[in-house]
């Protein structure tokens, strides 16, 4: 039997109902309080206020020991708020890197310092973090980093560029993967992650618009930004190691499917309005679809929760959830044909974004190496 | 699967691996009942597996099923365990041996009439083989279990891509005993047989889809061309890796199913078409890579990779195809009472 067909979700414990309902009527009355409209798309829509009301209910840093502002519930429960605010499309873009990787990373890797100054912070939805990985030079190949960090008297100074860093421009940290020392014969020596201030470092961030014409992403250059020793994450020269763990929590979570589901969610209620019989069976294949993401993604949070590495796991649900999001797209098409004419109607909108989801976090083709080494083929 | 399933999982895999090999599958298919496998099937007590109180679980039933696909057992293995299991509840002790049973989504067009029994059953699984048929019938407006020995039926001899015999089957006015016919219990109906049926078939399924990828990922490490294995070629991991990701959705789901059939929760229904749709809709993707990867080897009939796929593209269609319950689901979704989608799907 092979691990692909051992991928068992988990029972989800009792608590789940009562959880759930307490989750849709915060979102509920939020929603009332804010206005905000739903998006599905995690990292859409940035709302301070909303992270912070999020925070003092005791949703973020659900995971974490209570010492560090979390909950000390299980991956289950952590699992359970995340899916119930991707399907309300509630706004997240201001919580999601840091509760999702930055947190779980400095609790692994970082000082005793840095988790007393910015856990409880991140569980308050006060603090946030953007990822520092990507480069010009280095994409899917992270390892081929350019940034350098170099002794200082003081500290370190870094030197060089990050790409396609989202939400720099408003968050407050940037977790930054630097060389540090020569590469080796494996190329994965010599690194080392850096917390970076992005409100008093001398980083510059300059803004570089997608597609659609918004500001999401950006550039951050380091021209000899001289930052103090307290803020190397971790093990110097083991950035390697706790990069592909952050990976593994970027990857792991339902974000990875759920990224059209509100798309989905208006065309079942058009074709619902019409009596559609004609579109029963593509949104039928469609909710098979959704359904087995979601019991793999599920598993996922089980292997988390036993303290296991889910890293093949969340490869095949970030691989095929890119696919069912881009399937829900054509579905939607077919199905609201006068609604995908402007960039403004949120069908249109969702063709011109969502083929970008399945590029952050890793390609579908990285993926599936990494699903084929796990075969035995690499 | 938790632990427990494991170890039955385990059992029934050395046993289908032991018994039931490429040699007896190939022979089955020219008629020769498999009788050595049959009978260690009926000794580890896996017929009985889903009659009440059996003491084995339905994830323990799914993961024997599991291992039945993967080694393409050709015997009537989840039809025998659903016909013992309404037979048991319904009171009534079928002759030992392989059973099969006529399950339809729609009402039974088979008749009782002051205890003559007569119907047309088409494509029964295995039937010129078992000892009786379970179905269920109508005795005016009542609904009765009827177990039916299968050498009063005329039979019309059929068989499925696999070769696995699918006949159409005519009782007329057979008279049945006592021991032949009850009352339905509550909640044994067209509609619960099928579903079950589909469970069952997508247990199978999902043990054969994972064979094939074990099978596919061996080749392709072993098989040489232009100076190294096939499978250090990038187009064919990724499309390894395409066939990984449709045996663990198909796993998956089924995994939700079972429990929340067992569990009796109210997103069963849903859980169990998903299930055998999403196993129906991996089965030609998985047929499709699995002999792509395999070259011209994998069309002969000597190698065993075609035991498989033959089986994985009729069971597909078996118990309503990926279309039928795409459909079936997608009419519930949009139905005008249906609640709101995410409501809908989040329902335990
Ligand atoms: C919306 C968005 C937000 C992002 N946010 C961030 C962020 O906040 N922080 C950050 O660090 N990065 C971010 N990224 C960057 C993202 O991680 C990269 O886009 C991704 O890792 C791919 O790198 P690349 O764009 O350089 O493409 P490349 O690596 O150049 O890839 C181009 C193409 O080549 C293929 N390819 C590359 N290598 C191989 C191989 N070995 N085998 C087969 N095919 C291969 C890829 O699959 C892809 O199809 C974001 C990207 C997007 C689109």
């Amino acid at each position: 039997m092979s691990i692909f067909a051992q991928l068992t979700p988990p029972v989800l414990p009792e608590g789940t109902a009562r959880l759930r309902a307490e989750l849709r009527e915060f979102l509920a009355e939020s929603r009332r309080a804010l206005g905000w409209t739903p998006n599905s798309n995690f990292i859409g829509v940035f709302s301070a206020e909303f992270s912070r009301l999020l925070g003092a209910r005791g949703y973020l840093g659900v995971t974490w020991p209570k010492e560090y502002g979390g909950q000390a519930s299980s991956a289950l429960d952590r699992y359970i708020v995340t899916e119930e605010l991707l399907a309300a499309g509630a706004p997240c873009a201001a919580h999601w890197v840091a509760d999702r990787q930055s947190g779980p990373l400095l609790l692994r890797f970082g000082s005793e310092a840095q988790r007393r100054d910015l856990l409880p912070g991140i569980a308050r939805g006060e603090c946030y973090f953007s990822i520092g990985m990507s480069e010009p030079d280095a994409g899917s190949d992270l390892a081929a980093v350019r940034t350098r960090a170099t002794r200082t008297p003081r500290g370190w100074r870094i030197d060089g560029a990050k790409v396609w860093t989202s939400n720099a421009h408003v968050n407050h940290y940037a977790i930054t993967l630097c060389r540090t020392g020569p590469a080796g014969d494996s190329r994965h020596e010599g690194l080392s992650q850096f917390l970076i201030d992005l409100k008093t470092d001398s980083v510059r961030i300059n803004p570089i618009l997608n597609l659609l014409g918004d500001h999401e992403f950006n550039e951050m250059v380091f021209d000899g930004v001289e930052i103090p020793a307290d803020r190397l994450i971790g093990k110097e020269g083991d950035g390697w190691t706790q990069v592909r763990s952050e990976l593994a929590f970027e990857r792991s979570g339902p974000e990875r499917f759920f990224g059209t589901f509100h798309l989905l969610t208006s065309t079942v209620e058009a074709a619902r309005a019409r009596g559609d019989k004609a579109a029963e069976r593509a949104l039928g294949r469609l909710i098979v679809h959704f359904l087995s993401l979601r019991s793999l993604s599920l598993a996922v949070a089980g292997v988390l929760q036993a303290g296991g590495d889910p890293g093949v796991a969340a490869a095949l649900v970030k691989d095929m959830g890119a696919r069912f999001e881009l399937d829900v797209l054509e579905v939607a098409r077919d199905l609201m044909p006068d609604a995908a004419t402007t960039p403004d109607d949120p069908l249109g909108r969702a063709i011109l974004q969502v083929p970008s989801y399945a590029l952050r976090g890793g390609t579908p083709e990285i993926m599936r190496s990494i699903i084929a080494r796990e075969l035995g083929l690499r | 699967m938790n632990d427990a399933n494991n170890l039955v999982a385990e059992a029934a895999e050395r046993l289908f691996a032991d018994l039931s090999t490429p040699a007896v599958v190939r022979a089955a298919e020219q008629g020769i009942w498999p009788d050595a496998l049959w009978h260690s099937v009926e000794e580890a007590g896996f017929c009985t597996a889903l009659e009440p109180d059996s003491g084995v679980s339905l994830g323990e039933t799914l993961a024997i099923l599991r291992a039945a696909g993967r080694h393409a057992a050709p015997i009537p293995l989840p039809e025998t365990m659903l016909a013992r299991a309404i037979a048991a509840r319904a009171g009534l002790t079928p002759p030992e041996g392989p059973l099969s049973i006529a399950v339809s989504d729609q009402p039974t067009t088979l008749r009782l009439e002051a205890r003559h029994f007569s119907g047309t059953m088409r494509r029964v699984p295995f039937a010129r083989q078992v000892k009786a048929i379970v179905a269920l019938a109508h005795d005016n407006d009542r609904s009765m279990v009827v177990c039916a020995p299968a050498e009063r039926a005329r039979l019309t001899p059929g068989r499925n891509l696999a070769g696995e015999p699918r006949d159409d089957v005519v009782f007329d006015r057979l008279e049945l005993s006592d021991g032949g016919m009850a009352t339905a219990p509550k909640g044994i109906h067209e509609a619960w047989g099928f579903k079950t049926a589909a469970l069952l078939r997508s247990a199978q399924m999902v043990g054969a889809l994972d064979a094939a990828l074990a099978m596919a990922v061996r080749y392709a490490n072993e098989r040489t061309q232009f100076g190294r294995p096939i499978g250090k070629f990038q187009a064919i991991q990724h499309q390894l890796a395409a066939l990984g990701g449709e045996v663990a959705a198909s796993s998956a789901m089924l995994d939700a199913a079972a429990e929340a059939v067992a569990m009796d929760r109210p997103s069963a229904a849903l859980a169990v078409a998903s299930a055998k749709a999403r196993a129906s809709e991996a089965a030609g993707i998985a047929a499709t890579i699995a002999h792509r990867v395999h070259g011209a080897i994998g069309f002969t009939r000597e190698f065993a990779l075609q035991d498989l796929t033959r089986r994985l593209l009729s069971w597909r269609d078996d118990n309503g195809s990926e279309r039928y319950w795409q459909s079936y689901i997608g009419h519930e979704a949009l139905a005008p009472k249906a609640a709101p989608l995410w409501p809908f799907l989040s329902t335990p």
